[in-house]
Formats: C-alpha cells, structure tokens, sequence
C-alpha cells in the first residue's frame, strides 16, 4: 500500500571523482574538540559525506573517554542554525551593507594604525583556551603596546581566581581526582550537571565508578557525597547527604568548616555540620571538598585549606596552571574597559565572540558605554544584540568550520579541524587578530600549524599528523604544581553579606550563559530539576511560596538595585528558603528560538558581585504567566495541584503525590548499603505485587521465547535489551540531547511542549521522595523499553508497531495512520506523536544536519525510542561480512555512548557473557512496572545509597 | 395544522378520553383517529405547501451550526490533530469521547426498532420511526469521528481489510479493527431497515402527492410498492429479519465500543464489567435523546395524539431501568477498585473522585444518577412534559461526562507519575462537537420534512378498526394503506 505513493522527483548527480576515502553511506571520523570556556571537550565527528552529523566523544581521550555533555552534543544544531549570520556586515548611517572581510581588515587596520601604538584599542574576547590566539595576541600587543585584552564571559571563574591568587600567590586551577575520594563534599559545586564545572566529564565518569556497589576481593568502597548548596542541582540530588543553605550561609559554613567550631544554624544544619566535618576528617587524604566555580572566593579559600589540611592535596586534588592561557579577573576588567570607555578613552573595540551588550551585568550599561566607542567591532555566530549595535559585524565560523586549538581540564592540547567549509565564510578569532600583523594574508590553518612547533615535541609533521588523528597533542597535559600548598589566605568578605531576601544567579542548566538560547534541543530540554523547558522563572522553596501567597500561574517583580524584571515563580522542592535563584541566559530578543522566551536575569545583576545580591523585593503584578513545565502539563493544574495534591491521605501534608506514587509503584527502588548487604535481593523484598509474573502462570508458557537457533550456523538468535544502573545515573541530560541528533528528532516549540507534547524520545523522570523541604530526589532515564508482551502491539489497528524476531518493538512509520491507541496503552508513556508537522523539511542548513540512517517523521506518525535500530543493523551487516556474530559492546547506542557515568548498557541478553546479560542477572536487577506482565527489555539497576550513619535518622 | 390540537387532558381515568379505563394507562393513540385522519396528519406534514416558518428558521441555525464542521475539518485536515487538546498522555478527546456518545444515542433507535418489535411492543410504533432515524444522523456524526481524530485521516481505509499487492492486512487483534466492522454493520442495517421500513409509507406519499416532482421523487422511493398483501407478507417478513438481525447489534457495537477501553491496561479501562455497562449507558442516552427530539417536535407539529404521555411515560421506565444498571455499573467500578486490592485501580478512583479533574466524575454523578434516578420513579414526573425534556437534557450531558470521565482522567494520570499531565480541548475541539449537533439537527429538520416521521402504516395497525373487535367500526379500510 505505502509502496505505491509516488516519491517525489528528484536530481541524483553522483561524484565524477570521488574522493579517495569515501564511500557513499559510511561514515568517517575526524577528531576535534569543542572549545569551552571551562576546558576543551575532545570529540570525535561523525561525517557522511564530508557533513558532520553527530558528536562523540573522543573515546581515546582521557579527558572524554567518548564520552560528552548535552553541550557538546548540542553544538551540531548551533552549526547548522539557520539563524546564524551569513555575511560580514558594515553599518554606518544608519544604514547595513553587507560587505566582505579584506574590507573590514583594510578598515580595522586603519583605525588601530590611527592610534599611537594601539592605544585604546581594546579586545574583549570570550576566555582564550586556545595557545595560538593567545601566542597571536602576544604578537599584537608587542606590536601595539598600547592594545589591551579584555577576557571576559558572563559565568567565569573570577571567584576561583581572586581566592587562588590570594592562596597560592599566582592564579591556580584544581584538578580533582575523585576515583581516590571516599567522601566528597561540594560546596555549591554542581559537578554532576555540565561542562559549565570544569572538567565534568572525567569527574562524573570517577564520582560514578567509585559510587557502584561491588561485592568480591577487589572491590572499591562506595565513596560518599555531601554536598550544601542553595539552588538543587543534580549533584544535590546524587547526594547522600544535601544540605540547602542560602548562599550567604554556605560562606558561614564553609568558615565553620576551617576553623573547626560549630555551625550556628537550624537544629538539622547543626547536626549535619558535626557529622560531615568528622567524615572528612576521618577520611583524611581520601576526602576532598570541591567548591563551586561562582561560589564566593571565601568558599573557595576554605576549601583550599581544607584540603590541605586533610591532606587531600596530591590525592584527590592537585593543583596545575590554568587552563585559560591568560588568566584574568573578569568582571573587574570588564569594570575597567566599561570605565574607560564611558571615558572616551576607547577609540576601537574589537569583541571577539560573545554577546556582551546582552550579558553584561545591568548595572554596567554595557550598551550605553560601548554606543560611545566610534569604531566596534564584533565577531559573532549571530548578527545578535551585539552585532546589531556594532560598526562591524563578522560572521564567526563554528568550531567544526575552523582551525584552532585549545586546552582540555587536564591541560592537553587538541588542534581543532574544520570537518567542512565554514557554511557561510565564516571567520575565527585567529583572522580577526592576523590582520594586524605582519602576515595578514596567513590562514588560520597556518597559523595554528606554525604555532603547533611551540607544543608539539619531535618532528612536526609526523606530530602534527599525529596529533590531528588523535585529538590531542602527546605530552601536553599540565604537570601538578609541586608544592602548592594554600597560605592561610585572608578571606575576602563576602560581598553579600547583610540582611535581606538573597537572590542567587546561576547559568541555565539548559541554555548556559545564553549562548545556547537559540539553539531549539538545549531550549526544549527540560531541566532535570525543575523540569523547565522553553523558560526560566524565579525559583524559590515551598515556604516562601506559602508565606508570599505566590501563585505559580502569576508574575512577581523582582526588585534589586533600582532594576526590575518580572518572573514566574516557580516551587523547587529542596530550595533553601530566605533566596530566591534566577537563571541566566533567557529573555534574548534575538534569534528565532531564543526571543520571547523566558525573561532577562542579566539586567538584575551587579558587576560587584555578580552571582549574589542582597535586599531583592518581591511585588506581585496580578499578571498571568502560563510557565513551560514538563512535569506536570498545565500550570493551572500544578499550582493548585502543588497544594490540592497535599490532600492525598498518604502524603502528610507536605510530599510531593508524583514522588510518592513513585515509590509506592517500586518505579524507584533504592537501599542504603547496610541494608543492601544484609538483604541482597533488597529490590525485590517486600514487592512481590510488584514482579513480572513467572511464565508458566500464563496459558502461553512459551509466548516470549527468544531462543530460537539459526538451522544453518547453530548460533542463538539476538535478544537485544538495556540495562540502566540508577545508582550511576546523574541525570545530566546528556544521552537525551545525544537521541535528538542521532534519531532526527524534531523541535516542536514552546506552545506545544507547554501542552504536553515533547518528542524526546528518551527522557530523565525526576522524583522528589518525602518533605518538599528537603526531599530526596531520584533520577530515572525512560524510553522505550521493548516489552516482549507489548502493549502498544496489540492494539494497533494497521500493526504500524510489531516486533522483530530479536525482540525489538519496531515503528512502521510509513504504516503508521495515527489512532495513538499505543500510547494510551503504552504504561511508560514513551511513545511520541507527530500531532502537527514538527519536522522542518523546509529549512535548508538543517537538511544537512540530519542522520542519513533514520527517517525524518511526518506529521500524524507514532514514533519512539528504537535502540538505535540502524546502528544495530549496521553493526549486524559488519559482522555478516566477516562472517560472525556481532560481539558484545559492538552496538552502542546514542544515549549509551554519550553517557558520562556508563549507566546504560545495550547487548545482546541471549549472549551469557554479555556486559547486559550479567548486570541483568544481578539481583539488583528489576524492571519498572514489572506485574503488568509487559516483560520490558529494558531493566533497571536499583540504586545504593552510602550514608552516613549518624545523619542516617535525619 | 390538520386537525385541532387536543387540549391539555384531564388527567381522571374516567372522564379523561386519553387514559384507557380498564388500564388506568394512557392511550397509545388519541381516540376518534381513523385511517383517514392518520394518514392525514402524517403526509400532511411532507406534502404540504405551506412549509412552517419555523421550520425554516430551525434549517438555518442548524445549517449555520452545521457549517462549523466544515471549518473544523477543514482546518484539521490542513493542521493535523494538534489543534486539538490532545497530548500525551491524554492522547484520547474530545474525538473519541463524542464518537462513543452519538454511537450510543443511536442505541435506542435500534432498540426501539427492533427488540421491541420482536417483543411486540406495538406503543412503539409511533416513535419508531424517527428514532431510527436519529440512530443513522447519529451514527454519521459519530463515523466521522474516527477518521478525522487519527494522524493522517487520508489513509483511514487501512482500517479496512482491502486486498493489496501487499499483502498486508489489519491487525485483528486490535478492538480499533472491531469497531470498523461493528460500526459498519451497524450502519448498513440500520439504514436498510429504516429504509425497508418507510417503503410503504412512501407509497401512500406517491398516492398523495399533488406536485409532479413530489410524485415522482416519492415514486421512485417506493419501489413500486402497491400494497398487495404479497407486498406486505414480504414486507413483514423482511422487517422481522431485519429486527432480528438488528436486535444482536444492539448489544453487540457497544460491547465492541467498550472492548477500545476494556482491551487496553489502563486502570480505569481494564474493566470486565464495561460491556453491559456500556449497553446500558448507550440506551439510556439514546432514549434520552429521543425525548430531546420527540418532546419539542410533537409539540411543533400538534402530533400529541400519536406521540401521547404513554410513550413520554414509557421511554422515561426505560431510562429508569437503563440508568439503574448504568449506577450499577458506576458502584461496580468503585467496587472492584477497593476489592481488587489493586493499588492502580484504588489509586485511579481516587484520582477520578477527589484528584484534579475530580469536578467530572461528580457532574457525572448528579446529572446520570442523582437527578434522573431520584425522580423518574414518580409517574407525575414522568408524564410532565417540561421536567422530562429538561431531565432527558441532563442525561444527555451526563452521558457526555461518563465518557470524558472514562477517556481523560483514565488517561491522564496512568502508571508513571513522571508522564501525568492534563487535558483542556481547545476551541476546535468544541467547533467540531458543536458542529456535529448542526449536522444532526439538520439531517433531522430535513428528515422531518421530507419523510414520513411517524410510520402511518404501523399507527393504522393500532387503530380499533383494525382489531376483530373494531370490525364494527363505521368506518374500514378503503384506501391504500
């Protein structure tokens, strides 16, 4: 029937040379890395056809293992968004006219000539990671003397900076060894969520690997985390332990903490204070305390010396150079260029990335201040708030278009290659800067080869070769600081101190500081916490909700400095109460995915202290707002469920009815490891009504059977499934955004996500356990678990979704009419449909995008998590040409390889020795919603907690 | 119109001429009607020149309300079906709430049709006949319904088992695959015996016709029809077989409408008692809906002499008997919540009472159970015409509730507490539902005034002359029936 719809015409034109190393559908592999301000992530593209469809880690990296943050995996999008600036713009009069980029060299070169040795003529650059821009700019500073270089972004690393500089004398970055650490306290450190901590990758990957549950001769205790901070995060719902303090407490007990005396807090407080610093102490070298990149500088000096003291340094941290190559205070130069160019003192403003006039702190008026420099110039993927307000503007190639290098958390050098021509002859950073020098005229590739001889040891070109095919440079990584250890700094104070309602800024766990607002996978992702998506709100505890009679469905004001901005309230379980947190990054007015969403949190900020202010007012306007929520799908249900849930008999008054539904279904099972070793089948105690019922209570003993064995080799029959180990799972979102690029999975807006109808195919289930005040919260990833006795099957009425001979429950697409009698039958609500057109077939630079091997949706069509079924058959084809069954750990899923922490396994379960067959046999083991007799293929590893005993009553 | 209105009854058994003396009942038929007057009064209405006014006016609201459906679809087929409030996990409406309402409604016409004439239930002969045609105007408003709420309502005849070069049939597993052939079925015979049905009455049209084109449109839907006793022992038989096959029907597409959720194991669905629950539900609606439509309509065209209190009286017993079962059904359901000791089943009652779409199940309860099974045991009730067309609105709302309360808030808090989230139709959900009453209204106000309304042959049958004991009568049978 499908077969005879007519395809549309179109023009194949095959190649008349065909490039040596390609065939057409196999993909290549070139290594790279995605520059970030917090180190470099080194990856490894997947190219079809010379197109970069998918990012990966470098798996040869050790800084990646091959494994990614959902950033990295979402910067594809950005490549290829269409929103990006095409054209080298010049506006003068009033007037823009594109122009080209030898212009604007001839025009830069001219203005910075005009003046007496460069002076003012400011850079301001996103941190430079990258050794040959910065060996560029030492050029151009020789030359001009008079040029200075303003680094600056607007969630930096200034805190850590002051507090090391104050401490070891010159500035210092912690590289923290946590496969040593028994016990981890992090004050305010969110290392659990994304790059935006440094070095999250290998931290996640060491904090996951020391948190399994092993038993036998060799293996590792469980290490146990603390962690006080004020907004929740996902690291403060791994902990064992979560503390929530407002931020100007968590100074008080990161001084508390050294000095050794009390906290004076609330009764809890006190009693976690006690148990945590006799934790450490006990653990000695093998505990460190990891403060948070924004958290005060005092934090930071605590930490520092409370490392020392434990004698942590050299185990589970040391202490290298940085890794930005010129290390700086941000905010203060940036106070210094606004200063000077209010002055008049600054002739040429060059920005090289980075949206200032957006994300300056509002009381600067970066805006203002730079309308008074004659000639700016910006650099920029987008023609945004700052390209439109500058003289120039320069469209920036992606880092998958450029040649560069760049640091990675351990120090190693990557060289970046461009996987395909800039898309719209975009220029780096390195361009702008060779302009005025000597060799203008040198590409950035050259460039970047010139400077590899300072880095690379030996011959150059077998290195250079070398290092382009590995991803990194051999012996380039920053050697621990010998003898670093802290002086007893003097602290800071905190600059927040005084009474008053605190409010907190925080980069958006989703867009980041802003400069992924635009981009539709990162905007729609909700947040694992609050479950935002397509907004940002003013996030405070239950208690301040009650006691302000806020309502969720309407705006509030928030008051600070003389600047107002209006937010939705949001309720976070767990948030402390006395602060209320913003995240940055929203409220854009550029950008078809980033404008009108969410609202301006930079306006709010002051320069001084960036990441906290005290004396916020709170005033309700009576304005509506409908907020973006995932978890519950309509904002007028959840602030009054909020409440009117409480009325549940069971729930005390203050738990959440999600979060306690979830663990009267046994969806979340988790034990604390006393328990676990006592009863190690403690997943399936006391759950009997919970269990997949035995095979032979059924009429049809032999229903699911997957042990067919081929006649002609003998061998067994696949049986493909998944095992997702909870107590590794951190939640950081990164296999969702990883399913979007692989399986084509279309963006569908705020208007329609607010309703309900997110097509991710893969999604993190948070569930908040007990009080709201201080819940405990679960993370579970949900997709598609291929149930042997699908539901979803039975009542098709076209069998647009059977299964496969190796037990894979498979979306016809094309049969598919859309009756969604699946979905309604389907109990982990995994199935996703294409109520309106949601994919773009119009938008040319996304075509390009797209993943060759799966099909786009239409409109009207079920679609759902596959396992990655093309990565299955191309794994299956590989093995059938060498005539062999595909081995174990061949198949790899999307989600899989981005994971962080290797919480999900894919393998064959007919295969004994497989990595899945053996966690499935586990008595850990167990299945979600298992007495429906849906026997799911996908099964779940219940989680270990380690706690402390003495808080264990708390 | 042809004859006087018989005034307001006095309700005394014996001076009333309306309540039969030896069985206190009221009469089936006005007396003093005769073969003359029936067929008068009945062709009267068809064949008259003089169209009433508010006929008319009725046409065009109905007409205009009608005209929303076009735009509803229109723009569906454009969007697709995310202009409705559907969403995961409600992925169920508006479109199957109101196709399980109207195929309900059409319940009674079918009952009324065919299990009561095989029980020789002659009170029904009166009211049959546009019952039957509220069943077919019900069951196309509910037909679209299906197509037009899946994702790609162009290819909805994959539904059908059509051979193909392919080779691919439906999957018969699926209760969807059952509904096309209940459905269908239901559809074909219903129209074929309402059709059987009005073949001689469009003869006696033919014969009365005075315009040419009236003649030969009638005519050419008598099929010849003479009234030669050949004529009416085949007729008989026909209608026999055709009740017969009809009277399986009546239970079985309900039965197979209530498999969509029984079938499925969504607590709140996956429910055994759903079948007779859903029959009982569906006939309980549909002689609702035919007070809707008899009261106003009677009244309209003075027809009280053939549609007496004793049908008014004896469709109210009905809904009394039908809605009993109907809370029966409900109590079961809270029942078994409790005694299956199912923690999905306990937690899903407690969320269709008391959780936020909780308002439902309680508008349900006043408007099914408490309102109607409260009052209708008290024959003054029954028979005040007012309270009746009120009460059989109620129901008629109470009945749509029942299955907004089944569909949404089964569906939108299931197993996963990660995945609740709520249902809100939006305003295209309400153009389409609003515009398939238009579509009803119409088919009816065309109905009514193009066919015979109310079956003359079957009145005549009821008429003394008929009886041996009427024989006497002064007058007999002297025309074509």
């Amino acid at each position: 029937m499908t077969g005879c719809t007519k395809q549309p015409d179109e023009q194949i034109y095959p190649y008349v040379k065909q490039p040596e190393d390609l065939v057409l559908g196999k993909p290549n592999f070139f290594a790279t890395a995605h520059p970030f301000p917090t180190g470099a992530i080194p990856v490894l593209i997947k190219s079809q056809e010379y197109r970069p469809v998918k990012i990966d880690g470098n798996p040869e990296h050790p800084m990646s293992k091959g494994k990614t943050d959902l950033f990295t995996q979402a910067t594809l999008l950005d490549l290829y968004d269409p929103d990006r600036s095409k054209h080298v713009i010049k506006r003068t009069m009033g007037q823009s006219i594109n122009s080209d980029f030898s212009e604007f060299q001839t025009a830069l070169l001219e203005q910075v000539q005009k003046t007496q040795g460069g002076q003012g003529v400011v850079f301001l650059s996103e941190t430079v990671t990258s050794p040959t821009l910065a060996a560029q700019w030492k050029q151009v500073q020789a030359k001009y003397p008079g040029a200075k270089l303003v680094q600056w972004e607007p969630v930096n690393r200034d805190n850590a900076r002051v507090a090391s500089k104050a401490a070891f004398g010159e500035y210092t970055d912690a590289q923290y060894k946590l496969e040593n650490a028994d016990v981890i306290l992090s004050l305010d450190a969110d290392f659990l969520q994304s790059n935006a901590f440094p070095g999250f990758l290998p931290l996640s990957a060491a904090y996951a690997a020391r948190h399994r549950y092993e038993t036998g001769p060799d293996a590792k205790p469980m290490n146990r985390l603390y962690v006080v901070e004020s907004m929740p995060t996902v690291t403060g719902a791994k902990a064992e332990h979560r503390l929530g303090l407002k931020p100007s407490d968590i100074d008080r007990f990161a001084a508390a903490l050294i000095a050794g005396t009390g906290f004076s807090g609330n009764e809890d407080a006190q009693k976690y204070f006690t148990a945590v610093l006799a934790d450490l102490k006990k653990s000695g070298s093998k505990a460190v305390v990891i403060p948070g990149e924004q958290a005060s500088p005092a934090v930071h000096a605590a930490a520092y010396a409370l490392n020392a003291q434990l004698g942590a340094v050299g185990s589970t941290v040391i202490y290298t150079q940085p890794v930005a190559e010129i290390p700086s205070e941000q905010f203060a130069d940036l106070r210094n260029l606004v200063g000077a160019m209010n002055a008049g003192q600054v002739k040429a403003l060059v920005i090289l990335g980075g949206n200032p006039i957006y994300s300056t702190p509002g009381d600067l008026k970066f805006g203002e201040a730079a309308s008074k420099v004659p000639f700016t110039v910006h650099l920029g993927s987008h023609d945004d708030e700052t390209g439109a307000r500058t003289t120039w503007h320069i469209n920036q190639a992606h880092y998958l278009e450029s040649w560069s290098d760049a640091r990675a958390y351990d120090g190693s050098i990557t060289i970046l290659q461009p996987m395909i021509d800039p898309l719209y002859g975009g220029k780096t950073a390195h361009d702008v800067l060779q302009s005025l020098l000597e060799n203008s005229g040198m590409s950035s590739f050259e460039v970047v080869q010139a400077n590899s001889k300072t880095y690379i040891k030996g011959d150059a070109a077998a290195g250079w070769r070398k290092a382009l095919h590995d991803g990194w440079v051999e012996g380039s990584a920053f050697e621990a600081k010998s003898g670093a250890t802290a002086r007893a700094a003097t602290i800071p104070a905190s600059a927040a101190s005084g009474s008053g309602l605190e409010l907190a800024f925080k980069a958006d766990p989703g867009v980041y500081d802003g400069r992924y607002a635009n981009n539709g996978w990162l905007q729609e992702l909700p947040r694992q916490i609050t479950h935002l998506s397509w907004d940002n709100a003013a996030l405070v505890s239950l208690n301040t909700m009650t006691d302000l009679k806020l309502d969720e469905t309407e705006m509030i004001e928030l008051e600070i400095h003389g600047q107002k901005v209006k937010f939705p309230p949001l309720m976070v379980p767990g948030h402390p109460d006395g602060v209320v947190t913003v995240h940055l990054g929203q409220g854009r007015w550029y950008g078809r995915n980033a404008q009108f969403v969410g609202s301006d949190a930079y306006k709010l900020q002051s320069s001084s202290s960036p990441y906290l202010s005290t004396g916020l007012k709170i005033t309700k306007t009576g304005e509506k707002h409908d907020l973006c929520v995932t978890s519950v799908h309509s904002m007028d249900q959840r602030g009054k469920a909020a409440q009117s849930d409480l009325d549940h008999p069971a729930l005390n008054g203050n738990e959440s009815l999600p979060g306690h539904e979830a663990m009267e279904r046994s969806i979340i099972r988790t034990a604390p490891l006393a328990e676990v070793q006592k009863t190690p089948k403690y997943a399936h105690e006391g759950n009997l009504l919970r269990e997949t019922p035995e095979k032979d209570e059924s009429f049809f003993p032999d229903a699911w059977s997957y042990t067919k064995k081929d006649k002609s080799t003998g061998e067994m029959q696949y049986a493909w499934g998944m095992t997702v180990d909870l107590n590794s799972c951190v939640g950081c979102n990164a296999c969702v955004v990883s399913c979007y690029a692989e399986n084509n999975i279309p963006v569908i807006g705020r208007e329609q996500v607010k309703v309900g109808r997110n097509m991710q195919w893969l999604r993190i289930d948070t569930y908040f356990e007990g009080d709201l005040h201080a819940p405990k919260a679960h993370f579970q990833p949900m997709m598609c678990q291929h149930c042997e006795n699908a539901g979803c099957e039975q009542v098709c009425p076209v069998g647009a979704t059977v299964h496969t001979p190796e037990g894979i429950n498979t979306m016809v697409y094309n049969r598919c009419v859309g009756t969604r009698y699946c979905s309604n039958n389907c109990p982990y609500k995994v199935r996703r449909f294409n109520f309106l057109l949601y994919a773009d077939y119009e938008t040319e630079s996304l075509k390009f995008m797209r993943n060759p091997d799966v099909s786009v949706r239409s409109r009207g069509v079920m679609e759902k998590c596959t396992y990655c079924v093309q990565r299955i058959e191309y794994a299956k084809i590989e093995a059938d040409k060498e005539g062999r069954a595909v081995r174990d750990g061949e198949i790899v899923t999307a989600c899989q390889q981005a994971c962080p922490t290797d919480a999900i396994i894919f393998g064959d379960i007919n295969d004994k020795n497989s990595r899945v067959a053996k966690l499935k046999a586990e008595e850990r083991s167990y299945q979600v919603l298992a007495d429906l007799n849906y026997r799911p293929r996908t099964s779940y590893i219940a989680g270990v907690t380690n706690p402390n005993p003495e808080l264990e009553t708390a | 119109m042809a004859t006087k209105p018989i005034s307001e009854p006095y309700r005394h058994p014996v001076n009333d001429p309306m309540i039969d003396p030896r069985t206190g009942e009221f009469a089936v038929i006005a007396p003093g009607h005769n073969f003359t007057s029936v067929t008068q009064k009945i062709a009267n209405v068809v064949l008259t020149s003089h169209t009433p006014l508010g006929w008319f006016f009725g046409l065009i609201v109905a007409g205009g309300v009608a005209s929303l459906l076009v735009v509803a679809i229109t723009w569906l087929v454009l969007r697709g079906v995310g202009i409705w409030g559907v969403t995961i996990p409600g992925a169920w409406g508006f479109a199957i709430i109101n196709f399980v309402w109207w195929i309900g409604i059409g319940h009674a016409g079918t009952l009324i049709s065919a299990i009561l004439l095989l029980f020789k239930q002659s009170w029904r002969n009166s009211i049959n006949r546009f019952a039957e045609a509220m069943t077919i105007f019900a069951v196309v408003c509910a037909g679209m319904f299906p197509v037009l709420h899946i994702g790609r309502p162009w290819l909805g005849y994959w539904l059908l088992p059509l051979p193909n070069t392919m080779n691919i049939w439906p999957q018969f597993r699926s209760p969807l695959c059952w509904d096309v052939f209940a459905v269908s079925t239901y559809a074909t015979i219903s129209v074929v015996f309402w059709y059987i049905g009005m073949v001689p009455d469009f003869g006696t049209l033919r014969d009365k016709a005075q315009l040419p084109f009236a003649k030969w449109f009638y005519g050419i839907l008598s099929l010849g029809w003479r009234g030669s006793t050949r004529h009416w022992m085949r007729y008989e038989t026909a209608s026999l077989l055709l009740a017969g096959l009809s009277t399986p029907l009546v239970l079985s597409v309900h039965t197979v409408i209530s498999f969509d959720f029984a079938v499925a194991a969504l607590p709140g669905w996956h429910t055994t008692v759903f079948p007779p629950y859903f029959v009982a539900g569906a006939i309980y609606s549909g002689f609702a809906m035919v007070l809707t439509l008899a009261i106003p309509i009677r009244k309209f065209y003075h027809m009280e002499d053939l549609v007496t209190l004793r049908h008014l009286d004896n469709m109210a017993k009905v809904m009394l008997g039908t809605g009993l079962i109907v809370a029966y059904g409900y109590g079961l359901e809270v029942f078994m919540a409790w005694y299956s000791a199912s923690h999905w089943e306990w937690f899903m009652m407690w969320n269709r009472m008391f959780g936020p779409m909780g308002w439902g199940y309680w508008l349900l309860i006043l408007f099914n159970i408490a309102l109607p099974l409260g009052s209708l045991w008290w024959r003054k009730l029954r028979t005040n015409v007012a309270y009746l067309f009120a009460i059989s609105i109620v129901i008629n709302i109470g009945m749509w509730f029942e299955r907004f309360v089944i569909v949404v808030t089964s569906l939108y808090r299931d197993f996963l507490p990660s995945s609740w989230g709520t249902y809100r139709a939006t305003k295209w959900d309400y153009m389409l539902y609003v515009g398939t009453m238009g579509l009803f209204t119409t088919l009816f106000l065309l109905f009514v005034r193009f066919a015979p309304m109310i079956p003359m042959n079957e009145i005549k049958m009821m008429l003394p002359q008929t009886k041996i004991d009427g024989m006497n009568a002064e007058e007999t049978v002297d025309e074509v029936a």
